[in-house]
């Protein structure tokens, strides 16, 4: 009776303790693995949303499905301007000039925009789970619209355990990694890219060599266009999409980052003829990519800076009939 | 399926076990034993059912009837009949790219080599089953129900690498009305050995295979690979294989005893050798059982004088050899430990001659070096590759390269080599930690001994949790063992 007591004892502890274990196993080895990204970017506002290594690679893909990033979650169910895209919205939007503007008139904005190339089906998801209202919608429309996933979307809707076991253990590497790296700096060798992204306005903070002042001067005579077949694709998606957000097409801005590989502007001035939205394209000249197909931060400060400008009157037009008992309505004014 | 992987541990392993207790607490014996050769063949088939299940269940209708005759009538032919459909069914699978392949280098022919993939674990039910037919053909099997041969064929802990066992100690295990009773400790005890197993392949074999698998990459796409890595890789391989299979052989012992069912064990610490007789006491316990009760024994063994005994020895090693791959590279590896251990027994009819004996360190020095070394053609994927590691262990290709295959990391490889042949050559093996029953421990002199308290607990289950942790967040990798 008395080693049947101790064998239950015993099984009990050993499941408690392995539970303990899976836990202790799991945030070390995200530790080990990851102690190379980059530690500089995170404060109050800021999560570790990428970092090129092995183990924690793309976070915000689950982390903005799954309401890991609560405050992020709130900054989007109340943005009022949301900017959906791939990596080039985030690549051009994620500006001073754009928070500045936003910022000077009151008005809540989101950058929305995903890595891996992502389009509507991963941010239709995302929009569908968190039900927010924006006033206004800019689209980096080249195409956008279109049902491929990338794995890390793929994997955080399908939500297997595995994906997000390892999704709860970035999270808690964050902690770990911010503290670790503060207390002892000599062990975080601060030397993989990685991107942090703020959860008031969505907006990449990219540190690492993968940004280091690279300047790629456009060129428009390698730019590619969709066929018609996608174009009809993009459209009927486009169409799904936008009577999902519910924002009136009049408040919808389609647009595309200037880049070396598509001619987005063709592209997205073909979506909004179909779509019936607004579309706009700030003529800046002279502009920039890192890589290409992304603008540096020069070019996007410029170029984003154009495009708030730009957009006021559409966003004056949008937001008075909900904002007519805001200053801000005077700030739009003011900022034109 | 893979003992380590996710599927296995939270959703396969619960569910059988569960309903296994349920039926044996309803007194439904049968029902039991049929839920477990379900579950068995639920597992064996789980990643390509069409291709396996038929493959197996032929095999073992096959066998059983062939077996059943056997037992009523002795008749050579129909026990030629039984043993040669067994090893054309090896042969076909395992063999015939080999055979073919070799056929045109030999006589320059070009005939088109079978593209057939080898099905998982037909070398151990080939082997557990032809050993049943020779027991019936020898009158030493009993009949058994066909539900319980298939389960003895098939029952999951063993299925796809072993222990390879035999009937008449397993089968009377499924018999036993106590085990279709849950038992705590029974379960408890299975917990701790299958932890430990875990441990062993998830800690200790995937970890130092990060550093062994490169050099030997290395050597197959055709680079001089230096001195220092030569030995890295070498000794890496060495410990990842004896921690890879022994894990994989304790998460199958433990598996068992959840039930109560006790299986042989396969690993008795064999780098901890001192002569290359008793490093195959120790190395794939079950699979040397089978060779020389099946093989050795009926070639003559040591009874038609010391020659006879040397050529009964070569045969075996080399045989032995081929039945872990379809390959020169593991004829080669059987061939060096056949001329290995025939230069062991001559030695120790010298030594005994003449009273002399090596000073145990020198002999397991001799021992494990040897051992080392011949584990490169076992690991190579070709011949050229395993000269290349040779030469490169000789220093032949410079005692520090250039290009280190693990330039970044050959401090850690040293540090991990050292830690886990460390843990291989003074730490106590699983079943002198664990006390297995009937196990006589002569050599460990201080064990550990196991004891259900909470601090064993503690230590097995946060040893257990980290192990799951790494299947979690990495993806599982496949036992060594099951290539053969």
């Amino acid at each position: 009776m008395k080693s049947l007591i101790a064998w239950r004892w015993y099984v009990a502890l050993f499941v408690l303790c392995a539970g303990l274990g899976i836990l202790i196993g799991g945030v070390g080895q995200m530790t080990i693995d990851n102690l190379k990204c980059r530690s500089t970017g995170y404060d109050n506002d800021h999560f570790l949303a990428y970092c090129r290594s092995d183990m924690y690679a793309d976070y915000e893909h689950g982390a903005l499905f799954y309401g890991l990033e609560r405050s992020a979650i709130d900054s989007i169910r109340r943005a009022e301007v949301l900017f959906v895209g791939s990596s080039k919205v985030q690549a051009g939007f994620s500006s001073k000039a754009v928070r500045d503007y936003f910022n000077a008139i009151n008005v809540r904005f989101f950058v929305m925009g995903f890595g891996y190339g992502d389009g509507s089906t991963f941010s239709e998801a995302i929009l569908k789970k968190w039900s927010p209202s924006p006033k206004v919608l800019v689209v980096n429309a080249d195409p956008f619209f279109h049902e491929k996933l990338s794995p890390p979307a793929q994997d955080a809707l399908e939500g297997r355990p595995a994906f997000l076991w390892r999704l709860a253990l970035k999270s808690l590497f964050q902690r770990v990694h911010r503290a670790l790296c503060l207390v002892a700096s000599r062990v975080c060798p601060e030397s993989e890219p990685s991107i942090f992204r703020s959860a008031r306005d969505g907006q990449w903070n990219w540190i690492g060599p993968y940004v280091a002042e690279k300047s790629v001067p456009i060129d428009r005579s390698a730019q590619t266009t969709i066929t018609e077949e996608e174009l009809a694709t993009a459209t009927r998606l486009g169409e799904k999409f936008l009577d999902q957000i519910g924002v009136d097409r009049q408040c919808v801005i389609l647009t595309g980052t200037p880049n070396s590989s598509l001619d987005s502007t063709a592209i997205a001035m073909a979506l909004a003829a179909s779509l019936k939205t607004n579309s706009l394209f700030p003529p800046v000249d002279g502009l920039s990519t890192l890589d290409g197909v992304h603008l540096n931060l020069a070019s996007a400060e410029r170029w984003s800076g154009q495009f708030v400008q730009a957009m006021t009157s559409i966003l004056q037009k949008c937001m008075s009939a909900s904002m007519h008992n805001r200053e801000g309505v005077a700030g739009i004014a003011t900022a034109n | 399926m893979l003992f380590n992987s996710a599927q296995f541990i939270f959703v396969f392993l619960p569910i059988v076990l569960s309903v296994f207790f349920l039926l044996g607490r309803l007194r439904e014996q049968m029902l039991a034993v049929m839920w477990l050769v379900a579950a068995s063949l639920v597992f064996y088939g789980f990643d390509d059912p069409y291709r396996l299940l038929p493959l197996i269940l032929a095999s073992i209708a096959f066998n059983f009837f062939v077996g059943r005759m056997l037992l009523r009538s002795q008749n050579r032919i129909l026990f030629a009949i039984g043993v040669g459909g067994n090893l054309l069914l090896l042969g076909y699978f395992k063999y015939a790219g080999f055979l073919v392949g070799t056929f045109n280098e030999v006589t320059g022919v070009a005939l088109q080599k079978p593209n057939i993939a080898l099905p998982i674990g037909i070398s151990f039910f080939t082997f557990t089953q032809i050993a049943f037919l020779v027991d019936a053909y020898r009158g030493e099997a009993r009949e058994y129900e066909p539900f319980h041969y298939t389960l003895f064929v098939s029952f999951f802990p063993h299925l796809i690498a072993g222990p390879i066992y035999h009937h008449k100690e397993i089968m009377p295990q499924f018999h036993r009305p106590e085990n279709f009773r849950f038992d705590i400790s029974n379960f408890g005890f299975g917990l701790t050995w299958f932890a430990l197993g875990l441990a062993k392949k998830m800690l200790f074999a995937d970890v130092v295979a990060q550093y062994s698998t490169p050099i030997f990459d290395a050597a197959a796409a055709g680079h001089a690979v230096g001195l220092v890595d030569s030995w890295i890789g070498v000794c890496g391989f060495g410990l990842q294989l004896y921690y890879d299979f022994s894990g994989y052989s304790d998460m199958a012992i433990g598996l068992a005893l959840m039930i109560g069912v006790r299986l042989p064990l396969n690993f008795n610490s064999p780098y901890k050798a001192l002569s290359l007789v008793d490093f195959w006491r120790r190395w794939h316990m079950t699979l040397s059982r089978f060779l020389r009760d099946y093989l050795y024994i009926p070639l003559g063994g040591n009874r038609k004088g010391p020659r006879r005994r040397y050529v009964n020895l070569l045969v075996t090693m080399l045989l032995g050899g081929l039945w872990h791959g379809a390959a020169w590279t593991f004829v080669i590896w059987g061939a060096i430990h056949g001329v290995g251990l025939v230069v062991n027994h001559a030695w120790n009819k010298v030594a005994e001659s003449y009273r002399l004996r090596l000073p145990d360190p020198a002999a397991w020095a001799l021992t494990l070096g040897f051992v080392m070394v011949a584990w490169v053609p076992f690991r190579a994927d070709s011949l050229s590759a395993a000269v290349t590691i040779w030469k490169g262990m000789l220093g032949f290709h410079g005692l520090v390269p250039t290009e280190s295959v693990i330039a970044a990391r050959v401090t850690t490889a040293v540090a991990c080599i050292a830690v886990l042949l460390a843990v291989a050559l003074f730490a106590p093996n699983t079943q002198q930690l664990l006390s297995y029953p009937r196990v006589i421990i002569a050599a460990f002199r201080q064990p550990i001994r196991f004891v259900p308290s909470p601090k064993w607990a503690m230590a097995a289950g946060i040893v257990f949790g980290i192990a799951v942790s790494f299947i979690i967040t990495q993806r599982p990798t496949e036992f060594l063992y099951f290539r053969f």
